[in-house]
């Protein structure tokens, strides 16, 4: 049956039109949050004041108070700069050094680009969160030692991503015209494939960075990476465990800004990738 | 084929061997004393030295390299401080009650994930699918550890629908262990009560891991009903007069599940990760919060052991699946690797 | 009459407007005869077709009537159709890879036309489903009932698909483009199959190819479609000797190039089918026409007794003592 291409099935509205500036807010949100947190948080995130413990949510203390008395929304506010913080440079460490894996083993080739990816394979046979533990106990515990246990295990993804793309393009008319050209592989991966390969890794890093934010948390949350008093939003919730029964607040709000943060990245990732060519 | 499961055997080794490289540069090399690592904390010299003897770390690399594989090969994974035993008799004990929770997760989420994207692929587009694809997406964000406290605070704090925590009612005295899965050694005692109690102590930890896998899953699930319900033969299918619910049972399902269990692969490496998260906020006794006592204390033999276990429990689920896909879809075969 | 179609409209609905592809066409189906609806792919024959099974896409909206046995078929609700489906009406289809379910074997495939019906228990319907694969002269019936669509050969699957269609003996056979993905000695072979088992089993065949070959060897009647709309309609042999609308006569003449290499005369219809959103004012045909005037432009030719045929045409072709080279006809 031919219908021409303005073919009129009725689509509806795709729900992240609405969600998309709902979720750049987040991010500006985030970013605030970050940068100028003395800015926004209204009170000490690390002083205590024990005659304030655990009070719930007021114009005061919009987060109500932990059992030291400190302010929640103060140290959510500090927090960010943490959890996102190691959350975010993770991502960058893993994609620096799984694009270039990638790139190298995709332009190589042959036996080498086999051996290159049967190592990637090999890295995603380990299950993440055990293999951070193992690390964290060896290596001391601390957000350095989940940034790095947590970048071994996200570098193979973009390893494996940015080699795909970069064997699709070599096909490609304009790779094949540079190549006869005598053009040296190097700079064609440089000009003809990077630009492309570029789009695909930063939709893949915009939704990784909520993902490596709920995995820093987690491992935070075990005990593995941030300390007191550091107002990481995993240990938040960690330290809340014994008060959460009553003091709702000191569980909902962190974990709340967490999945805030995790989805707004995962909706602009997504608007990013439907907005690339092809 | 047997080719090719041999082919995927290697590398399943290949995979152990190499956590094991990664376990033994862990746990020798890494460490400033390894001994005083394996030791503990607050272990005196006097067992520092003692260890340091007995797992040979005062000779070279090489060598401890090939004990501690031989080790392994024994069975062998070190002893845990705070227990005294064994690691390996630990972890026989611990292991069930792990199991258990992994596996009645997995088959509710099997079973709600193919009824959500069922009722989703009927109208493409319309609210249902809507709905599933916002959840999902909100879905994705939520860290598994706070969506169980926060069961937690709904069910029991607040509603007293349900068990904080634990694996079993206090009071009540478990049945005698014949498998180590509660469920079914109620039953097998006769005792409805164990049963339910045990039920109930399950549902919560289970529920927790159920949601964070329909969140990641029940998209792919639904893509690839979607995807199936245009293919022909389901219009040969109506074409022969049969039922929407008969199509896609015996239809669509059978081609759709192939699809759909290469995802669930990689779902259990998310639900291994999330098994010690959820272990530890409910006080499940399982190698996941084993390891994470131990590791509270600086026993780390423990942490090292649930590593390499764990690993290799993705290995062989990866080849289960290997021997499964044949079965469901029979194309396969003849494609191989 | 074992169908009678009438007013028949297939259309999709649009942001702005309704894209129509089948507009308003009517016929019948004489109970017994080899019914072949004939145009180019985008000509809406297909759509009609199977819209006689109710197997319209979903997302298209449909309007008229069809009597399928003095009983309406159209619109009807899903579970009336399905008693209809496999067991009163059979169907076939252009690729027999795609159409049949790969990880069943097929004889359970063909068994389950009777068992969904309740024609038969499951063991009984396997041994049926046996006999149906023999009667469609596939060699080794037991071994191929056991196999999977792959690991047998094209012409055997499209075959088994028959086997499959017919297992209820239904009254009626649609088939959608059934020799379209086949080689030609195969092509030759199915046809030969489907005028065999017609007789036997007193079917009435629709066909709906653009494949003037199948045509030849196996129509009684012909219905000529041209985007949405009948073209002409009447005997095969009328048709095929003297094609009054134009674009029969191309259609006939580009498919007999390859019979007759001596007319090397290129009679390739220029253009293409238009598309559902660009369709020509008056004669939809009349941009590609080398006979149009100015009326085909203004006016929608009505459908009118020309001879002994029905053409929806201002300037029909009158008849001419041609006599075209074509194949023998097959029994039909």
């Amino acid at each position: 049956m031919s219908v021409s291409a303005a073919s009129p099935r009725r689509l509806k509205a795709q729900p992240v039109g609405v969600l998309l500036p709902l979720a750049l807010v987040v991010l500006a949100i985030l970013v605030a949050f970050t940068l100028v947190p003395g800015l926004i948080a209204p009170h000490n995130p690390i002083a205590l004041a024990m005659s304030d413990r655990l009070k719930p949510p007021s114009l005061l203390h919009p987060f109500g108070t932990d059992e030291g008395g400190r302010d929640v929304f103060s140290r959510v506010v500090f927090g960010a700069r943490y959890s996102l913080g190691v959350a975010i440079a993770i991502v960058f460490v893993s994609a620096l050094f799984g694009v270039l894996y990638g790139a190298l083993s995709g332009m190589a080739g042959g036996r080498l680009d086999n051996l290159m990816m049967r190592i990637v394979d090999l890295f995603f046979g380990f299950p993440a969160l055990v293999l951070a533990l193992a690390i964290a106990a060896s290596m001391g515990r601390g957000l350095g030692s989940v940034a790095l246990s947590l970048s071994l295990i996200w570098w193979p993804g973009y390893a494996r991503l940015v080699r795909g793309e970069v064997l699709r393009l070599r096909e490609r008319p304009h790779v094949e015209a540079a190549r006869a050209l005598g053009v040296s592989r190097f700079v064609i991966l440089l000009r003809h494939i990077i630009p492309f390969v570029v789009q695909e890794v930063n939709v893949r890093i915009t939704t990784d960075i909520g993902y490596a934010l709920v995995a820093v948390t987690a491992l935070s949350f075990l005990g593995l990476g941030a300390n007191s008093p550091t107002p990481e939003w995993g240990l938040l919730i960690r330290d809340s465990r014994p008060y959460f029964g009553s003091a709702w607040w000191y569980l909902v709000f962190p974990g709340a800004m967490i999945m805030m943060t995790a989805t707004a990245s995962s909706i602009i990732g997504d608007a990013l990738a439907s907005r690339r060519p092809g | 084929m047997v080719g090719f499961l041999l082919r995927r055997l290697v590398w399943g080794l290949l995979v152990l061997l190499s956590v094991a490289v990664i376990t033994f540069i862990l746990s020798r090399v890494v460490p400033a004393d390894p001994a005083a690592f394996l030791a503990g904390q607050n272990a005196s010299e006097a067992t520092v030295q003692r260890i340091r003897v007995e797992h040979g770390l005062d000779r070279p690399l090489p060598a401890q390299f090939v004990s501690y594989m031989a080790g392994l090969a024994r069975g062998d994974l070190g002893e845990s401080i705070r227990t005294r035993r064994s690691v390996s008799a630990d972890l026989a004990q611990y292991l069930p009650a792990t199991l258990e929770l992994l596996f009645v997760s997995f088959v509710f989420y099997l079973a709600i994930s193919f009824f959500l994207a069922a009722l989703a692929a009927r109208r493409p587009g319309g609210a249902v699918d809507g709905v599933i694809r916002l959840l999902t997406m909100v879905g994705t964000g939520i860290p598994v550890f706070w969506l169980g406290m926060t069961l937690q605070f709904v069910f029991f704090y607040k509603l007293h629908w349900l068990p904080l925590d634990a694996r079993f009612p206090i009071r009540e005295s478990a049945p005698p262990v014949v498998t180590g899965f509660l469920l079914v050694d109620s039953l097998l005692a006769g005792s409805l009560t164990a049963f339910f109690g045990s039920l109930q102590h399950l549902a919560l930890p289970a529920a927790t891991i159920v949601i964070n896998l329909l969140a990641v899953g029940t998209r792919l699930t639904r893509a690839a009903l979607i995807r199936e319900q245009d293919r022909l033969y389901v219009r040969t299918a109506r074409g022969k007069g049969l039922s929407p619910r008969r199509i896609l049972f015996k239809h669509m399902l059978r081609n759709a599940l192939s699809p759909i269990l290469t995802a669930t692969t990689m779902q259990f490496g998310y639900m291994i990760s999330w098994v010690i998260l959820v272990e530890v906020i409910f006080d499940w006794p399982g190698i996941g919060l084993y390891a994470y006592q131990s590791f509270q204390v600086f026993d780390y033999s423990p942490v090292i052991a649930l590593a390499l276990v764990s690993t290799a429990g993705f290995v062989i689920i990866n080849l289960a699946m290997d021997l499964i896909y044949p079965i469901i879809d029979p194309r396969v075969q003849s494609v191989g690797a | 009459m074992i169908v009678s179609v009438r007013d028949l409209t297939i259309g999709f609905r649009g942001d702005d407007r309704d894209l129509v592809a089948v507009d308003r066409i009517s016929f019948d189906v004489e109970e017994g005869e080899t019914f072949v609806i004939i145009g180019e792919s985008g000509s809406g024959k297909s759509l009609t077709g199977m819209s006689i099974a109710g197997l319209q896409p979903r997302i298209a909206f449909v309007s008229g009537s069809i009597l399928f046995k003095n009983r309406e078929a159209l619109n009807q609700p899903d579970a009336e159709l399905r008693r209809i489906r496999g067991a009163e009406i059979g169907l076939i289809y252009q690729d027999p890879l795609g159409s049949l379910n790969p990880v069943w074997p097929v004889g359970n495939q063909i068994a389950e036309t009777l068992t969904a019906h309740g024609l038969a228990r499951p063991a009984a319907a396997m041994e049926r489903a046996i006999e149906m694969l023999d009667r469609v002269h596939i060699p080794d019936p037991a071994r191929v009932a056991a196999a999977y669509p792959h690991e047998i050969s094209g012409g055997m699957r499209q075959r088994a698909m028959i086997a499959m269609a017919l297992a209820a003996s239904p009254s009626l056979l649609i088939a959608d483009e059934p020799t379209t993905a086949l080689d030609v000695t195969i092509k030759a072979q199915i046809l030969e199959l489907l005028a065999e088992v017609k007789r036997e089993m007193s079917l009435t065949v629709i066909l709906i190819t653009h494949d003037m070959g199948v045509v030849a060897e196996i129509a009684d009647r012909i219905l000529v479609m041209y985007a949405g709309r009948i073209a002409e309609i009447g005997s095969a042999d009328e048709i095929m000797l003297h094609p009054s609308h134009p674009y029969t006569a191309a259609l006939m003449t580009s498919a007999m190039i390859s019979e007759t290499p001596a007319k090397q005369e290129l009679n390739a219809i220029v253009g293409g089918i238009p598309g559902l959103d660009a369709l020509p004012s008056g004669c939809r045909f009349h941009p590609r026409c080398p006979r149009a005037k100015a009326d085909c432009v203004t006016a929608e030719p009505r459908r009118r007794e020309f001879g002994a045929v029905e053409v929806a045409c201002f300037h029909p072709i009158v008849a001419e003592a041609v006599a075209p080279a074509r194949t023998g006809r097959g029994a039909s």
